[in-house]
């Protein structure tokens, strides 16, 4: 007994505390902004504001949960937001120019979206191009294939119903639509990463690859499926965002990648694999979401939001490759 | 005075965290001379090299070159003062040219200016290697080398900064018979040139060939240093003297006789393209089957083939009498069977995760509902087998990166107990296990074959293999070259693992 005491004091408290920032970190500096952007401006902390920030937050949340699983197994898709744009521009083009009923379309661009991570899961998986770089390419291929469908012009007309747009722009009981099929995407993968076999193999591979495949895990099969996954995820996004803008252009979603990647990283998503909590994405991307409408509402300008961001992307990573050293 | 000696280890002394590797070490190597290093794995070897090439700084003792004492901070010490070692694994760079390679970190004595005259540095490479007898374009990729080529491309090196003891540190492991022969005439010539060799190797055969002077050591000792003579007598001599003389009467409480006809595990002529010949064994049901073997015997190729299916060419793999034709990893475990790895950290188990997670990893891969874990029967395997090997944590829930060795490798060990395979593959299960532990690890072996399990147990620690085996392969160059099924005497055994018998 005495030496199990041991291993939990002395030696280890310098681990212990590098834990309690991993662990309380992110929350502490949530609640510390939100009570200061509460007092500081009356405009702030309104249930409207509220349901403001989370719908604004909705769709990044959503594709991060894509980029959170994809970062655990150690891999990484940047060419979300272009995913986004491809699902956006198949939706709305078929219900548009075909006349296809939106429920069919919707399923078309989800399918548009999977097919996206499945193509970028060859590249990675077979062709073996570090994801980073596989992704970067088809990030632009992507985003190029909607500017051609598209020739430069948004796609837009009488055939994208209200019953459509309320995906964007609708409210059950005060809440926003994106807002509850944002909670709903989380709940479900909270589950799925926490009991099932799914969850182990992501968190197994980034941890060390090598050894899942020894112990029997087909790796292949499960990056596939994780990168299909994040298509799905930025489909889904990509929808919700058509649906409340009302229309759909190349450009769609352009720049959210950004977004995307900090609120995984602020979460605590390790870019070396292995390590990150899905339920934390939410909290990073809602740390953002503060930061922004803070800045909206002091009418700080966009430019100065731009950088902000950057230097918020930078704390996080920066808190991550310190993270790692102590693990060394 | 007159120094008849190159280099003379006086009194050096090692410690590791928990064990002493090195215990008043002392000997002498004449100039000249090619002075053989045997003993058994685990006997001091590797500590040894390591401080001689500066890697390692023994706390006692001193080195002593040429008569005057140096001391080493780190391996670039070590050469300044005229040590090469050639490790196992080459350390030349596949890409760049032979002469680049030749000449790599001293560029700048072809230096004009900032820019280096290739043409200058190719036509002293080819001075260096034509001197060694080696005919290497020296405009080509390293990699367009064999390996016994790039052996001889780091002996250059070593020749070219001037050494004056080069180190060889199993050196024939990966050559064929002609290219050793070759390496022995490369020999002979560094030594015609002066340089004197440390020659570190298991094959006894090889040591009695090329090697003026031997030293043993056994448990971190110097045992003996012989002259060496092509004869039985002093070749007998060496062998009793690795193994020691207490040790040939062992205890043996299994040896148990399977007249069982099942045969659970079968391999026929198999092969790899890492080194395993024709190999051919069969695995009875219930039955504890040890495998002994020196490093570079291959054993480890052989069996981690068989569980991943990878470096296969020839052969055939029968599981329960059934052809297995193209196997992998998730297969074999599909199959009941199951692999330990030797090396723990890198094969066998996932630091960033918690035991809770290590543990039971394999076992929620076998059993689960609908892809939802069986996270209750998972935690009381954790449980379980933190009591049964003794895991020292302070809770299932710890992160493994943050358990001592010992303890991570019962992780590793109780990952693949929890999976409960019918058919167990164990590397090395003993490296680096307390004594304690050790005879509980038996203990368990023992009685998972008393229930119908059959294991296949790789070890290089003899007396431990004796005493659980219930027949013994003794494995030597990739082939499999005696079947002991009684009598079994370590020394017999140990003289046909490094080739003193055949």
């Amino acid at each position: 007994m005495s030496e199990i005491k041991n291993i939990n004091t002395s030696p280890n408290r310098f681990k212990i505390q590098a834990n309690f920032w991993e662990i309380y970190g992110i929350p502490i500096a949530f609640t510390v902004l939100f009570l200061v952007f509460s007092f500081s401006n009356k405009n702030f902390f309104t249930f409207d504001n509220i349901m403001n920030i989370l719908r604004a937050t909705s769709i990044i949340a959503i594709v991060a949960i894509g980029t959170t699983i994809l970062m655990i197994s150690g891999n990484i898709d940047i060419s979300m937001a272009s995913t986004m744009a491809v699902s956006g521009v198949v939706t709305i083009g078929m219900i548009v120019h075909y006349n296809i009923n939106p429920i069919i379309a919707i399923v078309c661009g989800i399918i548009a979206g999977g097919i996206a991570g499945f193509l970028n899961s060859l590249l990675v998986i077979y062709i073996k191009i570090p994801a980073f770089i596989a992704t970067l390419a088809t990030l632009s291929i992507f985003r190029g294939l909607c500017f051609i469908y598209t020739k430069g012009y948004s796609i837009y007309g009488d055939q994208i119903t209200e019953a459509y747009k309320f995906i964007g722009r609708g409210y059950v009981f005060k809440i926003p639509m994106p807002v509850i099929i944002m909670i709903v995407l989380y709940v479900i993968f909270i589950i799925i990463f926490k009991y099932t076999k799914i969850g182990l193999y992501t968190y197994a591979i980034g941890s060390n690859e090598r050894v899942s495949l020894l112990s029997g895990v087909n790796a292949n099969k499960i990056k596939m499926l994780l990168f299909v996954l994040g298509g799905v995820m930025s489909a889904i996004g990509g929808i919700i965002m058509t649906a409340r803008l009302g229309s759909v252009q190349g450009s769609l979603a352009d720049g959210t990648e950004f977004g995307i990647i900090t609120a995984a990283v602020l979460g605590g998503v390790s870019l070396s694999g292995g390590k990150g909590v899905i339920g934390r994405t939410l909290l990073g991307a809602l740390l953002i979401g503060i930061l922004n409408n803070y800045m909206v509402l002091m009418n700080i300008s966009t430019f100065y939001q731009m950088v902000t961001s950057g230097i918020v992307l930078l704390f996080a990573l920066g808190l991550d490759r310190l993270k790692s050293k102590q693990v060394l | 005075m007159d120094n008849n000696y190159i280099l003379e280890i006086d009194n050096i002394s090692k410690y590791f965290p928990g064990v002493q590797a090195l215990k008043n070490v002392s000997f002498k190597i004449k100039k000249n001379t090619v002075h053989a290093l045997v003993g058994e794995n685990g006997a001091g070897k590797s500590t040894l090299i390591k401080i001689i090439a500066g890697v390692y700084t023994p706390e006692e003792g001193e080195i002593k070159i040429d008569g005057n004492i140096v001391s080493y901070k780190n391996p670039a010490d070590s050469l300044k003062s005229g040590i090469s070692t050639i490790y196992q694994e080459l350390s030349v760079v596949d890409d760049l040219t032979i002469a680049q390679d030749l000449f790599f970190g001293e560029e700048s004595i072809f230096s004009r200016g900032g820019f280096i005259s290739f043409k200058k540095m190719n036509n002293e490479a080819k001075k260096i290697l034509d001197n060694l007898g080696f005919t290497f374009n020296v405009t080509k990729k390293v990699s367009s080398l064999s390996v016994s080529e790039k052996q001889q491309l780091e002996i250059a090196k070593a020749v070219n900064k001037n050494a004056k003891i080069i180190l060889m540190d199993e050196p024939t492991s990966a050559l064929s018979d002609k290219e050793i022969e070759n390496l022995f005439k490369i020999i002979k010539k560094l030594k015609e040139k002066g340089v004197s060799i440390i020659y570190i190797s298991h094959h006894l055969d090889e040591i009695f060939n090329i090697c003026d002077y031997v030293t043993i050591l056994r448990d971190g000792m110097v045992i003996d240093t012989l002259e060496v003579e092509n004869n039985q007598e002093v070749k007998d001599k060496v062998v009793n003297q690795m193994i020691g003389k207490d040790l040939s009467k062992i205890k043996t409480n299994r040896f148990k006789k399977i007249n069982s006809d099942k045969i659970v595990l079968e391999a026929k002529d198999f092969s790899t393209s890492n080194g395993v010949k024709n190999v051919s064994f069969k695995l009875k049901y219930g039955e504890i089957l040890g495998i002994y073997g020196t490093v570079g015997s291959k054993r480890t190729e052989l069996f981690k083939s068989i569980f991943t299916g990878q470096n296969k060419i020839e052969g055939q793999l029968y599981s329960k009498s059934k052809l297995i034709l193209n196997t992998n990893p998730e297969k074999s475990i599909a199959g009941k069977l199951g692999f330990l790895p030797e090396s723990r950290k890198e094969e066998g188990i996932f630091l960033g995760l918690p035991i809770s997670k290590n543990i039971p990893f394999i076992l929620y891969g076998e059993e689960s509902k609908l892809g939802f874990l069986k996270q209750k029967k998972g935690l009381e395997a954790t449980k379980k087998y933190i009591n049964l090997l003794n895991i020292k944590t302070p809770s299932p829930h710890q992160i493994v990166a943050n358990l001592s060795g010992g303890n991570q490798q019962k992780v590793v060990l109780a990952k693949l107990l929890a999976a409960d395979c019918d058919i167990l593959i164990l590397d090395e299960p003993l490296v680096g296990v307390d004594v304690g532990t050790k005879n509980e690890l038996l203990d368990i072996v023992n009685d998972l074959a008393n229930e119908g399990k059959s294991i296949i147990i790789i070890s290089s620690e003899l007396p431990e293999l004796l005493r659980i085996s219930d027949r013994i392969l003794i494995m030597r160059n990739g082939e499999i070259i005696k079947e002991i099924i009684e009598n079994f005497d370590q020394k017999e055994i140990i003289s046909y693992a490094i080739g003193g018998k055949k």
